[in-house]
Parts: structure tokens; C-alpha cells; sequence
């Protein structure tokens, strides 16, 4: 949670940068600069890639300051890292976007336990589940794991995941449930039994 | 059992809190009636969890951009770290040359030392023996000199006779105030070496290491170390051009 007195501090750094002041925007990219990066690096990969998104998203960031006019700085800097992140997968893969939704959200598949497995706590605990969970990740389709991403670790709303990727919020909420679904059973098949927990 | 058909699309965002009031009431009510719908929740509750329990991967350099301009002093440093470089090096230069010249010059003249008059003789040590001879014999040589002048008139017979008159007009009109012939060659004597002493001395600092501009050291450090701020300051600016 913010004090009101971040909050403050922060909107006289926008107010700053957005008059062309350069060091009040490197402050505020600053705080966000591990964040950013993690984001990019979750969608591209770690490594100079996700290095290279985060910057050049920064340096667009500072170019279109002027023009920023949005309530949430860091929404507006995670929207541009999400789609250079995306184009970057995208021109990697040397090939035209295919649709992978569904029609319907009821047609998910859900994987059934294969065998008895460690309970939830024992394996949330251990570092092997989180990299069950990275390993699951990257077998998500990208928009997907972005939308999924945005909500699970950097805690935005349906409808500011929606303004930053520029769907409709049915659409981000279909994406973070196919995609916290496909990990959920990467999990299962891995002999998580999960729990009501 | 729940009657109503599996809500498991809406689960996520239930989760999420991201569902209208009565859609989040009708899977409550599924909810409380269907045990399969709570692990499946319970489940991807504990998803979310682990996703965001992920470690942060960490960048190996700073991604922030520098878009802030130079300080307004960065571009005035630079310009005197350069020249304050350039400075450095010529007297660098010029302090090594004259310490090396001062050393040929004592070294030369220690060389002709037996040949020369002892006046002559180079070194802190060779000039000071001369002035010490000298000095005193300054103040013995000073009032002998109209005695002296006084005696030696008569004997001084080859003169002619101009050279005479001259000589008892000297006599006459001044054995007070004018100098006798003595007086000048012993004050220039005396002076002589007392100069030679002097400039010595000033010849033999460069050779000892203590110029009036400084050790040649001295100034090629600071010309290094200018230099090098002179190019981080560039380098400092030119990032920030960019």
C-alpha cells in the first residue's frame, strides 16, 4: 500500500517528467525498473531480450510523456512493456499470430489427478513447485500468460489489464482462466493433489 | 448436491472478485453445494499463489535510460579538467627538461672546475667556500683602500707625467671619496664570486629536485588524473547526448 504522501510525491514527479524533466522520469521508471522486468522476462525470457524490451519501453515511455494523461503511471509503463514484450515474441517466431482461444471458456480442458502426490502446502514450500510452476508458464500462450501475469504477480484489475492490452474485459478474464487452468494442471500431472485450501 | 450447472469458467474471476454482484452470488450458491467446484477453486487459488511466489529474475544492467540532461556544470568541467590535462603534461615537460639541463650544467661545469678560476667552481658546496673566503676580506679591504691608495702613490715611479698629475689630483680632490686603484679590483673580487655563488646555488636546485615549478612527478599525476576525469566527464556527456 502507498501513503498518501507517495502518492503525492509521485504525481509531482509525473507532472515533472511530463514538463520534460528527466530526472524526475528516471525516478519514477526507477522504482518500476525490477518489476518491468520481470514482467518482460516472464513473457520473452530472461536475458538480454527482456533487458532490450524494458528499455526501449522506457525510452518510448519518456518520448510519449508528454502525452500521458492516464490516473496510473505504472499501468501505462506496463502496457508498453507487455506489447514490445509481445511483439518481440512475436518476431521471434517469424510467423502470423494464430487464434488460440476457444469459442468457449467451458470447453477448458481440466486434467484429473494421475496419482497420489505431495499435499499443496508441502509442495508450495519447496522450490521444486515453483519451477514446475515457471516450467508451466512457458507453455502458456503468450497473451495468456501476459494477462495472467499482470493479475497473479503485479496485482492489476480486469479492466486495467483490459485498457493495457486492448481487449475487452471478457477477454482478460478468459485469458487468466485458460492460463491459470494450464498450470493448475501442469501441477496435477506432476502428482500435486491440491487442495480446498 | 448443487443442481445447478458447474459455474468452472467463472472461477477465476470469482477469485479475482472481477464478477458482477449476482453472477458472484450464483456461484456462492454453487459453491455451498458442490464440493468439486471448492477444490477446483481451492486449487486454482493456490495457482495464483505460486505464481506470484516466483522468485524475481534481476536484469544484469540498469534498464532505466538516462533521458535527464548534463548538470549545467558538466560541460565546464569537462573544458577545464582538459585544459588543467594539457597544463599538467607542458609542465610536466618543463620541469623534467630543466631538472635534466640543471644536472647537465652542474655536471659540465664540476667537470672544468680544476681548470677554472675557484670563483668559478659549481656545486652548493664549491660556491659556498668562495663567499666565505670573500666576505671577510670585504670590510679589511674597504678602509685599506685609501690607505693603501695613500702608500702606493710614491711608489709608482714609471708613471708619466700626466698619469702623475692625474694620480696627486686624484690625490688632492678626493682621498676621501674617490676610490683608489685597489678599491675597484677588490670590490669586483669580491662580487664576483658572491655572484657566481648565487647563480650556482640557482643552477644546482633543478639537480636536487626541487624546482620553483615542482616535481616533473608531481605534474605528470595530475596531468593523469585530469586526463582521466576530462574523459569520464566526455563520456558522462555524451551519454547524455544520446
Amino acid at each position: 500500500m502507498k501513503s498518501g504522501g507517495e502518492v503525492s510525491e509521485q504525481s509531482d514527479l509525473i507532472a515533472r517528467a511530463r514538463r520534460g524533466d528527466g530526472r524526475a522520469f528516471e525516478a519514477l521508471a526507477t522504482t518500476e525498473e525490477r518489476a518491468l522486468y520481470r514482467h518482460a522476462a516472464r513473457i520473452v525470457g530472461a536475458g538480454p531480450d527482456a533487458e532490450d524490451v524494458v528499455q526501449d519501453a522506457l525510452l518510448s515511455a519518456w518520448r510519449a510523456m508528454s502525452s500521458f494523461e492516464g490516473s496510473s503511471f505504472r499501468a501505462w509503463l506496463f502496457r508498453i512493456v507487455t506489447n514490445r514484450a509481445l511483439d518481440r515474441i512475436r518476431a521471434r517466431r517469424r510467423r502470423p499470430e494464430l487464434p488460440l482461444e476457444p469459442a468457449d471458456d467451458d470447453e477448458v480442458t481440466w486434467a484429473e489427478p494421475v496419482a497420489p502426490g505431495p499435499e499443496l502446502v508441502e509442495l508450495a514450500s519447496s522450490r521444486e513447485a515453483l519451477a514446475v510452476v515457471e516450467d508451466a508458464l512457458r507453455g502458456v500462450p503468450e497473451e495468456q500468460r501476459a494477462a495472467l501475469l499482470l493479475r497473479d504477480v503485479e496485482g492489476f484489475a480486469y479492466d486495467e489489464i483490459a485498457f493495457m492490452t486492448g481487449v475487452e474485459v471478457g477477454t482478460v478474464k478468459s485469458r487468466i482462466h485458460r492460463a491459470r487452468v494450464a498450470v493448475r494442471n501442469v501441477l496435477i500431472s506432476r502428482g500435486w493433489r491440491g487442495s480446498a485450501g | 448436491m448443487s443442481t445447478t450447472p458447474h459455474p468452472r469458467a467463472q472461477l477465476s474471476a470469482y477469485l479475482d472478485g472481477a464478477l458482477p454482484s449476482s453472477e458472484r452470488a450464483a456461484v456462492d450458491t454453487h459453491l455451498a453445494g458442490c464440493a468439486e467446484c471448492r477444490t477446483r477453486l481451492g486449487q486454482l487459488g493456490a495457482t495464483a499463489r505460486l505464481i506470484a511466489a516466483l522468485p524475481d529474475p534481476r536484469p544484469t544492467r540498469r534498464l532505466v535510460p538516462r533521458v535527464a540532461g548534463p548538470p549545467a556544470w558538466l560541460a565546464p568541467l569537462r573544458t577545464l579538467t582538459t585544459i588543467a590535462s594539457g597544463v599538467s603534461v607542458f609542465l610536466f615537460i618543463a620541469t623534467a627538461l630543466m631538472a635534466n639541463i640543471g644536472q647537465l650544467a652542474s655536471t659540465g661545469a664540476a667537470l672544468n672546475a680544476p681548470a677554472a678560476a675557484p670563483a668559478a667552481s659549481a656545486g652548493p658546496f664549491g660556491a659556498a667556500a668562495p663567499t666565505q673566503q670573500f666576505a671577510p676580506a670585504n670590510p679589511t679591504s674597504g678602509p685599506a683602500g685609501p690607505a693603501g691608495a695613500g702608500a702606493s702613490l710614491p711608489s709608482v715611479p714609471p708613471l708619466s707625467t700626466t698619469q702623475r698629475s692625474s694620480a696627486q689630483d686624484a690625490v688632492k680632490s678626493g682621498s676621501s671619496a674617490s676610490p683608489s686603484p685597489n678599491t675597484p679590483l677588490a670590490e669586483t673580487g669580491t662580487s664576483a664570486p658572491q655572484d657566481a655563488a648565487t647563480r650556482n646555488a640557482h643552477a644546482a636546485e633543478p639537480a636536487r629536485g626541487t624546482p620553483a615549478l615542482g616535481v616533473p612527478w608531481t605534474w605528470l599525476g595530475i596531468a593523469i588524473i585530469s586526463g582521466a576525469l576530462a574523459i569520464v566527464l566526455q563520456r558522462r556527456l555524451s551519454a547524455a547526448a544520446r
